[in-house]
């Protein structure tokens, strides 16, 4: 059937069977059967996210959905002219990894930043960033804040994650065609989507916690992610000592870096946690204690994630307010 | 560019309408015209400054051709000294950009703390498709120094067969006498030719889009639980087959779908993969796997050390080292040095035991069958390294499977097996074609498969992950 094919066998089929009006019948009929199923079943969730989502204002440009996942390459090759200005002039840096990323919330943050006179970025990334990309980006940029609030929870690798490295080798040029991809597979999907479902999208993929596909937006102004859909979290996050375990040495000269290239740009360092049920790497609080900076830490009761990782949009919200509700003590 | 990008489809387009007014006897002047300019564009698509390796490696195989003709067939030295460099300029450039940092690592490894002067890495971007295209040019001096093939006396025919866009960045691998035959023969498009082509595309999008990407999305979460301690024997061997239908999926899908895009183009190219998970020797699995990879390294590289007739050690040392060498061309790591060494020792056992052939008792089907079991063990093993990063990852993860408990899989297992099932009934379908069982399908069933193929490309898609060929 598939690479194996030799030369077609002549009067195969009688002609009245044209195999393209064939194709397109039997393709038409599985369409419309499918749509016309779809469409009489509301138990089975109308409309796939990709037909959904929409971005909140021009503010906001496509950073993941599953055609492609711009986010690191728009930032670490400065695509977009607007986002790159912004963040060059940002007073106020937050970097983390994607659990910072849904935690921080636009509509809590820029009332709180605005009134002290800041302007603020969430540098933060997907797929487990660590350090090294968001550092290479501040030094690429030659970003010059007057704080930077970091979300110490698998932060200090010392390291890039796999996609980080791939972003790394592309090109610029690369990374504007990657985006251009994004942005016509993401409008395509949308059409293609309002008919037929993504089966794996609809049923979901055992096993997986995500069971629509995800779409992310992300600000030109401040860098926050405008999540499609947010799934209402049903897992309490479990509170963890902030002790433990203790820092292994990776992590120690990682964090002693980063301090000092955070030292040497002027910067104030100020940590912080993202609670969540399955942490990453040493305990968050002995971070800020070897590096003698301030550890703010909010804890809103009642927290909660569809996945263990990631807050929800209500517990995102409570975290955000209690984060600048502590920050404002550490940082007045 | 990639196949499985709107790009490509823009470009495909802009060519196949040219086929179809401009070129459709595929020989008219403008149309090959176009076809070197959309190779150019495809090849420049990533980096635009890497079309002038692409450009210099013909323009040095091209005068080799030349050379290679004007010189007395006498003049030995001197014909050597050309074909020598045509083979350096192409190895020396495989070399530089592939293989530079794992040198240096090695130098450091090896130079301790006198290897402070040594760079920390170049970190060049590999150019697509060099390790394809470098041997592709080579096979056609090589093949010239033999008296095989005439050269080509037009620099921009040869550059066509170099830079072909459908087998450019991943093959299949073409020999100068496949293509280069076909470029002054006019061949119409037609009806039957086109169904063809779109039936090797549609296949191929689907191998690649439904298959072997979703196979990636569990294979690339999994993974690192795999090389974990106590990740249990069902759940190793399970990832393992998942990695070894994500990684046929992916490469046969590229291959299909270049060779229903040449075809549509007016070139046939050669087939590239045919059932290798039905293989029931080693000999036979790469008879069956990337097969014009194999048979370049046959013909230019086990041939020439002197193949089997130079006794039966020699032949055991020829094939270890073919295969070394063919695990070396995947990519500067060690993983994949053991892969190849696993296949180059494993086609030396075979040989040894006398078991790469039907004779002797190999013939007894019980034999045969204990036969195709090992040699699919050990393929699947194989790939466990192909696909580690580090040495001691996929140990731990064989050793995993070893331990021989843990003979559960969930919900999540068995669901993603489901990926695996068009990979089975392409393989039974082969295995019952090459009985006579069945016939290949004709239109019409081809057609109702395309549709079926087509609707689960559309609903049934993962993501957009790159073809794992690619990074080679």
């Amino acid at each position: 059937m598939l690479g194996i094919l030799t030369r077609p066998r002549r009067h195969q089929a009688p002609p009245s069977l044209d195999p393209a009006l064939l194709f397109a019948c039997i393709l038409g009929l599985l369409v419309a059967v499918t749509a016309g199923l779809w469409a009489s079943r509301p138990d089975m969730g109308q409309g796939a996210n990709i037909t959904k989502a929409g971005r909140p204002s021009d503010d906001y440009y496509l950073a993941l959905d599953r055609a492609g996942h711009a986010d690191h390459h728009v930032l670490y090759f400065g695509t977009d002219d607007e986002a790159l200005g912004h963040l060059r002039r940002a007073d106020v840096l937050l970097l983390g990894n994607s659990r910072l990323m849904f935690a921080a919330r636009r509509r809590v943050l820029d009332p709180f930043f605005e009134a002290r006179g800041q302007r603020y970025y969430v540098l933060g990334f997907g797929f487990r960033e660590g350090d090294r990309f968001p550092l290479d980006i501040i030094e690429k940029f030659d970003l010059r804040p007057r704080l930077v609030i970091v979300n110490a929870d698998g932060f200090f690798t010392g390291a890039y994650s796999d996609f980080a490295r791939a972003v790394r080798s592309d090109t610029a040029i690369g990374a504007r065609q990657l985006q251009s991809e994004s942005e016509i597979g993401h409008e395509v999907r949308r059409v293609i989507h309002q008919l037929v479902p993504n089966w794996v999208d609809l049923f979901g993929r055992p096993g997986f916690p995500w069971r629509q596909e995800l779409v992310i937006y992300r600000s030109r102004t401040n860098g926050t992610w405008y999540l499609s859909p947010w799934a209402e979290g049903l897992r309490r996050v479990e509170s963890r000592p902030l002790h433990e375990p203790p820092l292994s040495n990776r992590e120690v000269e990682a964090a002693r870096r980063f301090k000092a290239a955070m030292d040497r740009r002027g910067a104030r360092l100020v940590l912080t946690y993202v609670p969540t049920s399955r942490p990453l790497g040493g305990g968050p609080a002995l971070f800020a204690e070897l590096l003698g900076v301030p550890f703010v830490m909010a804890t809103p009761p009642g927290l909660r994630t569809e996945d263990d990782d990631h807050l929800d949009e209500p517990s995102a919200v409570a975290w955000s307010q209690a984060f600048i509700r502590e920050l404002e003590r550490v940082v007045p | 560019m990639n196949f499985v990008s709107w790009a490509f489809v823009a470009l495909f387009a802009v060519v196949f309408a040219a086929r179809i007014t401009i070129g459709r006897r595929k020989v008219e002047p403008a149309y090959v015209a176009l076809l070197i300019v959309a190779s150019a564009t495809f090849y420049a698509w990533h980096i635009p400054v890497y079309i002038g390796i692409l450009v210099l490696s013909s323009v040095i195989d091209y005068w080799a051709g030349l050379a290679l003709a004007r010189l007395d067939p006498a003049a030995l030295g001197r014909r050597r000294a050309v074909l020598a460099l045509s083979l350096t300029t192409n190895l020396g450039l495989l070399a530089f950009f592939k293989y530079a940092d794992f040198f240096l690592d090695v130098a450091r490894d090896v130079l301790g703390e006198g290897a402070g002067a040594l760079p920390a890495e170049l970190g060049l971007a590999l150019p697509m498709g060099i390790s394809f295209y470098t041997f592709q040019s080579m096979s056609y001096t090589i093949d010239v120094y033999r008296g095989v093939l005439a050269p080509i006396r037009r620099f921009w025919p040869f550059f066509l067969f170099i830079s072909f866009f459908p087998q450019l960045v991943a093959g299949p691998i073409v020999r100068a006498a496949e293509f280069l035959p076909q470029m002054p023969r006019p061949r119409r498009i037609r009806r039957v030719v086109v169904y063809e082509g779109l039936w090797l595309i549609i296949s191929g999008f689907f191998l690649k889009m439904v298959c072997a990407d979703n196979l990636a999305v569990y294979v690339d979460e999994h993974w690192e639980r795999g090389i974990r301690t106590g990740a249990g024997s069902a759940f190793t061997l399970w990832l393992a087959l998942m990695f070894s239908g994500q990684i046929f999926a992916d490469f046969a899908g590229y291959s299909n779908i270049a060779r229903g895009a040449a075809y549509l183009l007016g070139y046939r190219l050669p087939i590239n993969f045919n059932a290798p998970y039905l293989a029931a020797s080693f000999k036979n699995f790469w008879e069956r796997w990337h097969m014009t990879l194999s048979r370049w390294l046959r013909d230019y590289l086990y041939i020439s050390l002197g193949g089997n007739r130079r006794g039966p050690v020699r032949t055991y040392v020829n094939l270890i080292l073919v295969m070394l060498l063919g695990g070396l061309w995947h990519g500067a790591a060690y993983t994949f040095i053991i892969w190849g060494a696993l296949h180059g020792g494993a086609l030396a056992v075979e040989r040894l035991l006398g078991l790469h052939d039907d004779r002797g008792w190999r013939g007894r089907w019980v034999v045969r069958a204990t036969w195709f079991v090992v040699v699919q063990a050990l393929v699947l093993t194989a790939w466990v390294f192909f696909r580690s990063r580090r040495f001691g990852d996929a140990t731990q993860f064989l050793a995993n499977f070893g331990e021989l408990e843990g003979w559960t899989l969930g919900r999540m297992e068995w669901v993603g097996l489901l990926f695996l099932a068009p990979l089975v009934a392409q393989h039974v379908f082969t295995w019952m074609r090459e009985r006579g069982w069945v016939h290949e399908p004709g239109p019409a069933a081809r057609a109702v498969l395309a549709a079926f193929m087509v609707y689960g490309i559309v609903t049934l898609y993962a993501g957009t992950a790159d073809f794992i060929y690619f990074q080679f």
